[in-house]
């Protein structure tokens, strides 16, 4: 038996990777890193 | 008449194959997702004013801005071979420093010697539609394979300002940006999905921008 079949935890790692090229502005953007979660799901 | 025994036996194992995606075809999870991201920061950024290019700024060795935690949520719907789903992430991250050379920022041009702040604040507003191409449930355990399409909102400021009394001057740039992804995602589970392993990757290239991410993770 599951005690909370709702409730669910995880681990991972997230990275966005952003290069711009506007008229006005111009740049790269990079964001790492691993992150904790809690789900709720029905 | 001994055709007939493999025809029932070919039926069989087709309606077993079939039952599988069928059951998953129909299933329906709702819920949503609270993540605390451990994340790090580097880039750089330009301003053009008029024309004018600004000077390139390093967000870490220029601006000095640090690493943040990052609190972010996600709701989704997944309804048989079909996930949508919404997720709002924003970012703040602030530095502090000493010029060691003059720097011009939105027009705005500052001396050497002056200690800056500066902050970058996004928000980021993701919404998917994922279509899983494979999705069969197999009793103990569970796969997917997928495509989905992504549009991402990054709604944002870049901001510079010395507080020196004597010279009290402030930049700021603002930046919205409309960004449609392709992406892939794959996932297995077993027990039911108490142990699962997903990951998605998306992006986007055109022109001189581009956008690439990725979360894998497990549970």
């Amino acid at each position: 038996m599951i005690p909370f079949p709702f409730l669910r935890l995880q681990g991972g790692y997230r990275f966005i990777d952003l290069k711009a090229d506007e008229n006005d502005l111009k740049g790269t953007l990079k964001i790492k890193g691993p992150y904790a979660g809690i789900q709720v799901a029905s | 008449m001994r055709r007939y025994p493999r025809v029932v036996t070919a039926a069989g194992i087709l309606l077993m194959a079939g039952s599988a995606f069928v059951s998953s075809a129909f299933a329906l999870e709702a819920g949503v997702r609270g993540m605390f991201w451990d994340s790090t920061i580097s880039g750089d950024i330009q301003t053009v004013t008029d024309g004018v290019p600004g000077t390139i700024l390093d967000l870490q060795s220029d601006l000095g801005m640090k690493d943040e935690n990052v609190s972010n949520g996600e709701a989704f719907l997944k309804a048989g071979n079909f996930t949508f789903r919404v997720a709002y992430t924003p970012l703040k991250y602030t530095g502090s420093s000493v010029l060691s050379a003059p720097i011009v920022f939105d027009g705005i041009q500052f001396p050497p010697g002056t200690t800056v702040s500066s902050k970058l604040e996004t928000k980021m507003v993701d919404g998917d539609v994922q279509w899983d191409f494979i999705n069969p449930d197999l009793g103990v355990a569970s796969m997917n394979l997928g495509v989905f399409l992504r549009l991402k909102y990054v709604d944002g400021s870049a901001e510079i300002s010395s507080n020196n009394p004597v010279l009290s001057i402030s930049a700021t740039q603002d930046f919205r940006l409309p960004i449609p992804e392709v992406g892939f995602a794959a996932g297995i589970g077993f027990l039911k999905n108490i142990v699962r392993a997903d990951a998605r990757f998306s992006g986007m290239a055109y022109s001189a921008n581009h956008i690439y991410e990725g979360t894998p993770s497990s549970r």
